[in-house]
C-alpha cells in the first residue's frame, strides 16, 4: 500500500469531508439556537429573582461537569442514537455559559443606572432592551462563544452515537491507526471553531445601536447552519446498519463489503461501546462486531455467515519474542497448554461474563482453568520474571490472566503483566522494544495491521485459517524475530450480526441472504 | 403640584423616614435638608415610587399616584440622580433624548431640543452633542443629568443633590445660570442638598429633616427667625448671622430706617426687594457710605451701615 498524504487522503475523500462539515455545523448550530431560547430566556429569568439563581445555575453546572462521553451514554437509554440524543447532549451543554454569562452580564449593571431607567418612566421590557441586554450584550456573547467553541468540541463525539459529524473521521482515524484520517477530522473541527469564535467574536463587538440587527443575525445563522445537518444526507433504508468507524475504513470492513458483496448498505457510524445494546433496542439492525464478544449472547444476536469469506481469520495465539523464548526455555510449552482449549462460544461465554456480567478477568479466567482441569496452585518463585502485555479490553484481560496463572502454576517464574496496553500498534511496540515478553494477538490483526501485505498476497493467504497463521507466522520469524505459538482455538474476526428474531422473521443467515434481502 | 401624605418606608423594620406629609404649590421650590442618612433621597425616591412605600400616599396634581401607572406619570417627572447614573451605552444627545423617546416625539422635535438644551446647559452642541458620557467631566455629566430630566418638559422636577459634584466656583455659576432657566419658572421642583447655603438660596419651603423626619418646613425666614427647636436652631449655627443678613429684605426693615440723613451724599440708590446682604455688600464695593430706598408708595429713607445694623436688632426683637 503506498503511503498517502493528508491533502490527498482529503481530495479523495472530500464528498465525506464535505458532508461530516456540514453535519458538524449543523449538530453546533441545532444545539446552540436551543440553548439559546431556553438559556437567554432562563438568565433573564433568575437575574430578576435572586432566590432561583443558585438552583439554576447549580443544575446546569452539574450538566457541564458530567463528562461528555457519559452524558452521551445516558442519552441512549432515553433518546436512542442518532441526532436527536446528540443535539440533546449538545444542548445541554450549551446552556450552562449562556445562562450563567447573562446572568452575570445584568446583574453585573450597575444598579443605580437601572434605577436611572426606570426614573425616567421606561418599563419592565424597555428597560430589558434599552439598558440591561445592550449593557450585559458583550458577556453574553462572550458566553455563547464559549457555548459555541465547546460544541464544536463535543460535537465530534456525536459519531459515537451515529449522528455524523467530523468525529467519524477522527474515530475512524484512531481506531486504524490512520493519522491523515484523524488529521481529516480534526484538522476542520478545530478550525470551524477558531472561525465561529472569530466571527461571533466581530458580533461581539458590534456597535450596540445595531443590537436589534445582531439579535434577529444569530438565530437566522444558527437555523441557517442547522438546516445544513438536514441537507447532508438522507439515510432511508430497509434495514438499518450501523458499524464502528473502524469498520467503517477497513478492507476486510465495509469497503469488502462493497466491493465484494456489492452491499451497499449506508451504515451510520457509531461506537462500539453503544453498538450492540442499539441493535438490541432496534435502533439499528444490521452491525458489525467481533466473532467472540460477550454482548453477542448478552444481546441475543447472530452473526452472518461470511460467505465470500472477506473477513480474514481472526485466530488468537500468543505472540512471543523469540529471545524470551531463549531465556525462559520452559515457556513455550506452558503457553501451549491453552492452544485448542477455547472455541468460538466458550470465548463468548467468557467475555459475557467479564463485559456484561461485570466478574473479574481473574476470576473467569481461573473458574475456567478449574473447569479445563489445568488449574496449579502457583509455585514459589524465583528471580526471573516474565513480562505478559495485553490490549486494552476484556478478551485480552482474560486470556492474560490465564497465561499468568498457567506460568506461575507449572514453572518458577514469575510474571508482571502490563495489561491495558491501548490497541495494536501499542501493544506490538512494547514487544519490539523489549517492554514485554508476549501477548495474545490475533492472525488477522497480524495480517492486515501489521504485515500490510499486497492485494494478491492478502487473497491467497486468507483463503484459510492455515494458510493465514502459517504466512503470519514465517513472516513475523522472518522480519520481526517473533513467534506466533499454537492457536488457543477461537476466531474472534469481524461479522455482521443481527438480532436472532429478526433474522429469522426474514430469513437472512448469511451476508449474502441479506444482499438478497435488500435488493428485493 | 405634589402633596405627600404621611409617608414611611422602613428598612428591616427601622425606619428610614417615617411619618412624612407636606404640599409644594404649583411652581414653588421646595428644599429637603438635612444630614448625610437622614432620609432625604428615599423621600424624593418616593414621589415617584423609585421605592415603594410601606405606608401614607403621593398626590400629584391632585390626583393620587396609586390610581396611575408610575411608568405614565415617571415620564411627566423629571428626576436628577445623586450619583448621576447617566447611561453608558448612550451619547450625551441619546441619554437627552431617552424620556421625549419613550414619549413618541418626532426625531427633529427631540433633536432640536437635545441642541437646545444643551447650550443653555453650557456644554458645546458641536463637541458633545455624540460623544459619550464616559468622555466627559464629573460636573459636565450632572449637567447632561439635569438635562435628561428636563428634556420632556416635565411639570415637577425631582433633584437629588444636582450639584453636588461641582466645586464651589462651578457650582454657584452654575446654579445661577440654572436659577434663570425658563426651565426652571413654573416648575414645582423638589431639591435635596444638605448644603444650607443652597438650600436658603433655592428654596420657597425648605424642610429640615432628621433621623427620617421632618423636625421642621416653613419658608427661610421662618426656619431661621423662628426654630422650632434647638435641633433647628443648632443646625444653622455656624452661618445664622449670614443666612439673616442673605434672608431678610430691606422691605421688612423699612419702618426703622431713618427718613432723613445728615449728609446727603454719596449716594446709591437701591430696591427695597434687595436683601440686607446685598445692601452690605454694595455699601462695600461701591466705595459708597449712603443707601437710599424708594419703597412702592414713593416714600424714601436713608440708611449706613449703623441704620442698617440698627434697623435689623430691632426687626429681630418685633418677631422673636
Ligand atoms: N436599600 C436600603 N436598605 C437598608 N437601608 C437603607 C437602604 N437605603 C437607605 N437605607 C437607610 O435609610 C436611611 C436614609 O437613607 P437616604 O439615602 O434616604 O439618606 P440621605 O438623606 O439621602 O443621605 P445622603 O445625604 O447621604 O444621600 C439611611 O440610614 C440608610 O442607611
Ligand atoms: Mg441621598
Amino acid at each position: 500500500m503506498e503511503q498517502q498524504n493528508l491533502w490527498q487522503f482529503m481530495t479523495q475523500q472530500h464528498d465525506k469531508l464535505i458532508q461530516q462539515t456540514l453535519e458538524h455545523i449543523g449538530l453546533t448550530f441545532i444545539s446552540l439556537f436551543l440553548a439559546l431560547l431556553i438559556a437567554l430566556p432562563l438568565g433573564i429569568w433568575i437575574a430578576r429573582k435572586p432566590t432561583a439563581s443558585p438552583f439554576i445555575l447549580g443544575i446546569s453546572g452539574v450538566l457541564q461537569t458530567i463528562p461528555s462521553i457519559a452524558l452521551l451514554g445516558f442519552m441512549i437509554p432515553l433518546l436512542g442514537i442518532g441526532w436527536l440524543p446528540a443535539i440533546t447532549a449538545l444542548f445541554l451543554y450549551a446552556l450552562l455559559p449562556i445562562i450563567r454569562n447573562t446572568y452575570t452580564g445584568i446583574t453585573g449593571i450597575d444598579p443605580n443606572i437601572r434605577e436611572a431607567a426606570v426614573a425616567m418612566g421606561m418599563n419592565h421590557w424597555q428597560v430589558l432592551w434599552k439598558i440591561e441586554l445592550p449593557l450585559a450584550f458583550p458577556v453574553i456573547m462572550a458566553g455563547i462563544r464559549t457555548a459555541t467553541v465547546i460544541n464544536v468540541g463535543v460535537a465530534t463525539l456525536a459519531a459515537y452515537i451515529a449522528a455524523g459529524g467530523l468525529g467519524e473521521f477522527i474515530f475512524g482515524g484512531i481506531a486504524l491507526n490512520n493519522v491523515n484520517m484523524i488529521l481529516a477530522g480534526a484538522i476542520p473541527s478545530a478550525l470551524l471553531a477558531i472561525l465561529l469564535d472569530f466571527l461571533l467574536s466581530l458580533v461581539q463587538h458590534i456597535d450596540l445601536k445595531k443590537l436589534r440587527f445582531a439579535l434577529w443575525l444569530i438565530p437566522l445563522i444558527c437555523i441557517a447552519a442547522a438546516s445544513s445537518y438536514f441537507f447532508s444526507g438522507t439515510k432511508d433504508l430497509k434495514l438499518k446498519a450501523g458499524f464502528t468507524p473502524e469498520f467503517m475504513g477497513r478492507t476486510d470492513g465495509d469497503l469488502g463489503l462493497k466491493s465484494i458483496y456489492n452491499l451497499d448498505i449506508k451504515p451510520v457510524v457509531i461506537s462500539d461501546a453503544v453498538m450492540y445494546k442499539a441493535a438490541f433496542d432496534k435502533k439499528l439492525d444490521v452491525i458489525s462486531g467481533y466473532g467472540t464478544d460477550g454482548r453477542l449472547k448478552a444481546y441475543n444476536l447472530i452473526i452472518l455467515k461470511d460467505d465470500k469469506k472477506i473477513f480474514p481469520p481472526y485466530y488468537a495465539a500468543p505472540l512471543v519474542r523469540n529471545e524470551a523464548l531463549i531465556k525462559f526455555p520452559e515457556l513455550e510449552g506452558v503457553l501451549n497448554l491453552l492452544a485448542g482449549r477455547i472455541n468460538d462460544s466458550t470465548m463468548t461465554d467468557l467475555n459475557y461474563r467479564v463485559d456484561y456480567l461485570h466478574q473479574s478477568p481473574q476470576q473467569v479466567a481461573k473458574d475456567f482453568l478449574v473447569k479445563a482441569k489445568l488449574w496449579k496452585e502457583p509455585l514459589p518463585a524465583g528471580s526471573q520474571t516474565v513480562r505478559i502485555g495485553s490490549k486494552i479490553f476484556g478478551e485480552q484481560y482474560i486470556l492474560a490472566s490465564m497465561y499468568g496463572m498457567l506460568i506461575r502454576g507449572n514453572t518458577r517464574l514469575n510474571v508482571s503483566s502490563k495489561t491495558g496496553l491501548g490497541g495494536t500498534q501499542i501493544c506490538f511496540n512494547a514487544l519490539k522494544n523489549n517492554e514485554i515478553d508476549f501477548y495474545p494477538e490475533y492472525t488477522g490483526t497480524g495480517l492486515l495491521v501489521l504485515l500490510h501485505p499486497s492485494k494478491q498476497t492478502l487473497n491467497r493467504v486468507t483463503k484459510s485459517n492455515d494458510s493465514t497463521y502459517d504466512f503470519v507466522k514465517k513472516e513475523f520469524g522472518k522480519t520481526f524475530q517473533m513467534k506466533w505459538l499454537k492457536p488457543i482455538g477461537f476466531n474472534n474476526t469481524y461479522a455482521l450480526m443481527m438480532r436472532r428474531q429478526q433474522s429469522s422473521e426474514l430469513q437472512i443467515q448469511s451476508i449474502s441472504d441479506l444482499k438478497r434481502y435488500l435488493d428485493h | 403640584m405634589i402633596r405627600v401624605e404621611k409617608l414611611t418606608k422602613l428598612y428591616n423594620k427601622i425606619p428610614a423616614v417615617s411619618d412624612i406629609s407636606f404640599t409644594i404649590k404649583k411652581g414653588q421650590n421646595m428644599v429637603l435638608l438635612g444630614t448625610s442618612g437622614c432620609g432625604k433621597t428615599t423621600t424624593l425616591k418616593m414621589i415617584n415610587d423609585l421605592i415603594h412605600p410601606d405606608s401614607g400616599e403621593v398626590w400629584l396634581d391632585e390626583v393620587s399616584t396609586r390610581k396611575m401607572k408610575p411608568e405614565v406619570y415617571r415620564k411627566k417627572t423629571g428626576y436628577v440622580l445623586q450619583n448621576i447614573a447617566l447611561f453608558p451605552h448612550f451619547t450625551i444627545a441619546e441619554n437627552i433624548a431617552v424620556v421625549p423617546r419613550l414619549l413618541g416625539w418626532d426625531k427633529d422635535k427631540i433633536r432640536r431640543r437635545c441642541l437646545e438644551l444643551l447650550e443653555k446647559l453650557h456644554l458645546s452642541p458641536d463637541k458633545h452633542y455624540s460623544i459619550y458620557p464616559h468622555q466627559l467631566s464629573g460636573g459636565q455629566q450632572q449637567r447632561v443629568g439635569l438635562a435628561r430630566a428636563l428634556a420632556a418638559e416635565p411639570s415637577i422636577l425631582l433633584m437629588d443633590e444636582p450639584f453636588g459634584a461641582l466645586d464651589p466656583i462651578t457650582r454657584a455659576s452654575i446654579k445661577k445660570d440654572i436659577a434663570q432657566l425658563d426651565e426652571f419658572k413654573d416648575k414645582t421642583i423638589v431639591l435635596v442638598t444638605h448644603d444650607v447655603q443652597e438650600a436658603f438660596e433655592l428654596g420657597d419651603i425648605i424642610c429640615l429633616m432628621d433621623k427620617g423626619e421632618i423636625i421642621q418646613q416653613g419658608n427661610p425666614e421662618e426656619l431661621l427667625f423662628k426654630p422650632a427647636s434647638a435641633f433647628v436652631s443648632g443646625f444653622f449655627k455656624e452661618q445664622q448671622l449670614l443666612l439673616e443678613y442673605q434672608n431678610t429684605t430691606l422691605h421688612k426693615l423699612f419702618r426703622w430706617l431713618p427718613e432723613t440723613h445728615t449728609f446727603v451724599q454719596n449716594l446709591i440708590s437701591v430696591s427695597p426687594d434687595e436683601k440686607l446682604w446685598q445692601a452690605f455688600e454694595k455699601l462695600n464695593t461701591a466705595g459708597k457710605s449712603l443707601l437710599v430706598i424708594k419703597d412702592s408708595g414713593g416714600r424714601q429713607k436713608y440708611a449706613d451701615h449703623g441704620a442698617l445694623l440698627h434697623a435689623f436688632t430691632t426687626y429681630k426683637n418685633t418677631i422673636a
